[in-house]
C-alpha cells in the first residue's frame, strides 16, 4: 500500500522537476518490498509448533518424565536457534517473536518440572530465575519487547507472591530496579522508560499493599518516580516518568475524592504522622528542583498533595488540586506554545469539571436534565477553551 | 560480547532445567527418607483412574504442638518438626513459622498454612498430595490408611518414593 503510494507520488515529483530519475530510484530502493513469503512460512511453523504442543499437552501424563524434559529442551533450543538465524538475517520481528516464545518455554519448563518433581515452590525464586534469564537475553539481543517481557515476568512474580504467599519479594524488586532500571538510565530510550515507569507502579503498589496495608502509601513512591524524572536531564527518561506519574496521580486524586465521600472510609482513615513528614519532605524536594528547572511545571506538584489531610474536606481539596493541575497544564501549554500540553490541560480540565458537576448535581437533578446540562456545560467549556487557544496561538505566531 | 552473553543465557536455561531434573534423582541419596501415614483413604480420593489424592496425618496439627505467631496468613511457610514413633512412622512434634533445630532422628518438613478447622486443629498442606499410579494399574477400592515414603532434600524439595497400604 505504502509502496504503491510512494511509486505514484515520486512519479509526480519527477514530473514536476523536484527530483530526477536517479534520485527517484534511490528513494524507491530505500523502501524495498517486504518479504511476505517468509511471513507465511513463519506462521505455518508457529501453527505446526502449536499442534505439537497440544499433542504433547493432551498426553502429558503418559509421557515419561525424562522424555517430557527432552521435549521442553528441544523446543527451547529450536526457538533460540531459529531466533538467532532471523537475528543474523536482520529480521528483528521474527527473531524477537522466537526469543519470546523460547523464554515462555523456559518459564513453562521451570513450572512444569517444579510440578513433575514436586519442588515445593517456597518462594518466587522461579520468577526470579526466569526474569534474570530474560534480562540476559535482552542484553544480548536488545529489543524493547524482550525488555517488556522481562518486566512482565517480574511483575507477574510479584503479583503471584502477593496473592498466593502474601509476601512482597525483595529479590524481584531488586532485579527490577538494579538490572532493568540501569538499562533505562544507560540506554535513554523513550519506549523502555514508559515500560519501566508503568510496571514500576505495579511493583510499588504490591509493596504498599503488603507492607503498609493502606493504599495511600503509594503516593510518596509515585512522587519518587516523578523526582527521578526531574533529576535526570534526558528528556527521553524525564517525559515518560513524569507523564506516567502525573496521569496516575490524576486518577488517584479522583478516586480519593469518591472514596472519602463515604463516612465509613472517613472513619477508617488513620494516617500516621510519619507519612505526612515523608510526603512533605519529598514535595519540598520536588518543589525546589522544579523551581530551579522549569517554574511553569510547579502547579503539577499539586497532584501529589495529600487531599485527605483534612478528611472532611477531601472532596473540596481534591477539586482544588485537580483544577490547579489542569489550569497549570493549560498555562504551560500556552506559554510554551506546545499543543500537547494544551490538549492534556484541556482534557484534564473538562474531566475535572464534569466530576465536580457529577458530584454536586447528581443527587437532586432529574437524570435526563442532568445529562443535558452536563453535555451543554462541556460543549460551552470546550468551545471557550478552543477559542482561547486559537486566539492565543495566532497572537503568538504573529509575534514570531 | 553480545554473542557470548546470548550463549551464556541459553546455556544457563538448559543447565537450570537439567539441574532440576537431576536433583529429583539424587534426592533419595542426599536427603532424609521418612515414612508418614495418610488419613483413612477412600475411593473418593481417586481421580481419573490414575491419580490419588493423599491427605497426611501430619497436615493436621494439634493446638498443643502449634508454636506459630497468631497472625499467620494462609499460604505462609510452616516448619514442622517430625519425630519417629515406635513403628518408624514420623509424627508431629512441633510446628512453627520459624525454622527449628533437629536432634537425633528428627527431621523438619515444610508446608503451607491453610486454615484452623472447627476442632481448632491447624491445617497445612505439604504440597506433595498427588500421586500418579502407572496408568495401566487398576486401583482397588479400600478404606484404609496408606504409608507414604518421602525423600526430603536439604534445599526443601520433596519427592514421593513409594505408596503402600498399611499392613
Amino acid at each position: 500500500m505504502k509502496q504503491k503510494w510512494l511509486h505514484h507520488e515520486s512519479m509526480k515529483w519527477q514530473n514536476e522537476g523536484i527530483i530526477n530519475d536517479e534520485q527517484r530510484k534511490k528513494i524507491l530502493s530505500k523502501y524495498e518490498k517486504t518479504d511476505n513469503q517468509s511471513l507465511i512460512f513463519f506462521f505455518g511453523a508457529i501453527l505446526i509448533g502449536l499442534a505439537c504442543l497440544t499433542l504433547v499437552a493432551q498426553n502429558w501424563h503418559d509421557i515419561h518424565h525424562l522424555i517430557r524434559m527432552g521435549i521442553i529442551l528441544f523446543f527451547l533450543l529450536l526457538f533460540y536457534s531459529l531466533g538467532n538465524i532471523f537475528f543474523d538475517k536482520n529480521k528483528s520481528v521474527y527473531a524477537v517473536t522466537c526469543f519470546i516464545i523460547a523464554l515462555s518455554i523456559f518459564g513453562a519448563g521451570i513450572f512444569l518440572s517444579g510440578q513433575m518433581y514436586h519442588y515445593s515452590m517456597n518462594d518466587v525464586l522461579a520468577f526470579f530465575i526466569w526474569g534474570f534469564v530474560a534480562f540476559l537475553v535482552y542484553l544480548s539481543r536488545p529489543h524493547p519487547m524482550i525488555f517488556l517481557s522481562g518486566l512482565l515476568i517480574l511483575s507477574a512474580g510479584q503479583i503471584y507472591g502477593l496473592f498466593s504467599l502474601n509476601i512482597f519479594d525483595w529479590s524481584l524488586f531488586a532485579l527490577f530496579m538494579l538490572a532493568f532500571g540501569t538499562v533505562v538510565f544507560v540506554r535513554k530510550d523513550m519506549t523502555l522508560s514508559y515500560f519501566f515507569a508503568w510496571l514500576y507502579l505495579i511493583q510499588i503498589t504490591i509493596f504498599t499493599v503488603d507492607q503498609f496495608d493502606e493504599l495511600y502509601w503509594v503516593i510518596p513512591f509515585i512522587l519518587m518516580l516523578y523526582i527521578a524524572g526531574l533529576l535526570v536531564k534526558s528528556e527521553k527518561i524525564r517525559k515518560p516518568f513524569q507523564f506516567v506519574s502525573t496521569s496516575v496521580m490524576f486518577f488517584v486524586v479522583i478516586v480519593q475524592a469518591f472514596v472519602f465521600e463515604s463516612n465509613y472510609a472517613r472513619d477508617q482513615l488513620d494516617v500516621h504522622y510519619s507519612y505526612y513528614i515523608l510526603l512533605f519532605i519529598l514535595l519540598i524536594g520536588a518543589f525546589l528542583l522544579t523551581w530551579k528547572d522549569d517554574r511553569l511545571k510547579i502547579p503539577i506538584l499539586a497532584l501529589f498533595f495529600p487531599v485527605f489531610i483534612i478528611v472532611d474536606y477531601t472532596l473540596l481539596i481534591a477539586y482544588i488540586v485537580l483544577f490547579i493541575f489542569s489550569i497549570g497544564k493549560l498555562i504551560e501549554g500556552y506559554e510554551k506554545l506546545e499543543r500537547q500540553h494544551v490538549i492534556y490541560g484541556t482534557t484534564a480540565f473538562l474531566i475535572s469539571t464534569f466530576i465536580v458537576y457529577f458530584q454536586v448535581a447528581w443527587d437532586y437533578m432529574d437524570r435526563s436534565f442532568f445529562f443535558l446540562i452536563g453535555g451543554l456545560l462541556l460543549i460551552v467549556l470546550g468551545f471557550l477553551l478552543e477559542r482561547h487557544r486559537k486566539k492565543y496561538m495566532n497572537e503568538h505566531r504573529k509575534e514570531v | 560480547m553480545r554473542k557470548k552473553i546470548f550463549i551464556v543465557a541459553v546455556a544457563l536455561q538448559i543447565v537450570i532445567l537439567l539441574g532440576m531434573t537431576a536433583s529429583s534423582y539424587v534426592i533419595e541419596y542426599v536427603g532424609d527418607v521418612i515414612e508418614i501415614q495418610t488419613e483413612p483413604f477412600h475411593s473418593k480420593h481417586i481421580y481419573q483412574n490414575d491419580m490419588v489424592e493423599l491427605n497426611y496425618d501430619i497436615e493436621r496439627i494439634r493446638p498443643e504442638n502449634w508454636f506459630a505467631a497468631n497472625d499467620i496468613k494462609s499460604n505462609q511457610v510452616i516448619y514442622v518438626l517430625l519425630t519417629p514413633n515406635d513403628n518408624g512412622i514420623y509424627q508431629v512434634k512441633a510446628a512453627s513459622d520459624k525454622r527449628m533445630d533437629t536432634q537425633g532422628e528428627e527431621v523438619v518438613i515444610t508446608g503451607r498454612y491453610m486454615y484452623q478447622d472447627n476442632q481448632s486443629f491447624h491445617r497445612i498442606r505439604l504440597g506433595v498430595n498427588r500421586y500418579y499410579l502407572d496408568s495401566n494399574g487398576e486401583i482397588e477400592t479400600f478404606d484404609d490408611r496408606l504409608t507414604v515414603t518421602i525423600a526430603l532434600s536439604p534445599w526443601g524439595q520433596k519427592k514421593i518414593i513409594d505408596v503402600e497400604p498399611v499392613e
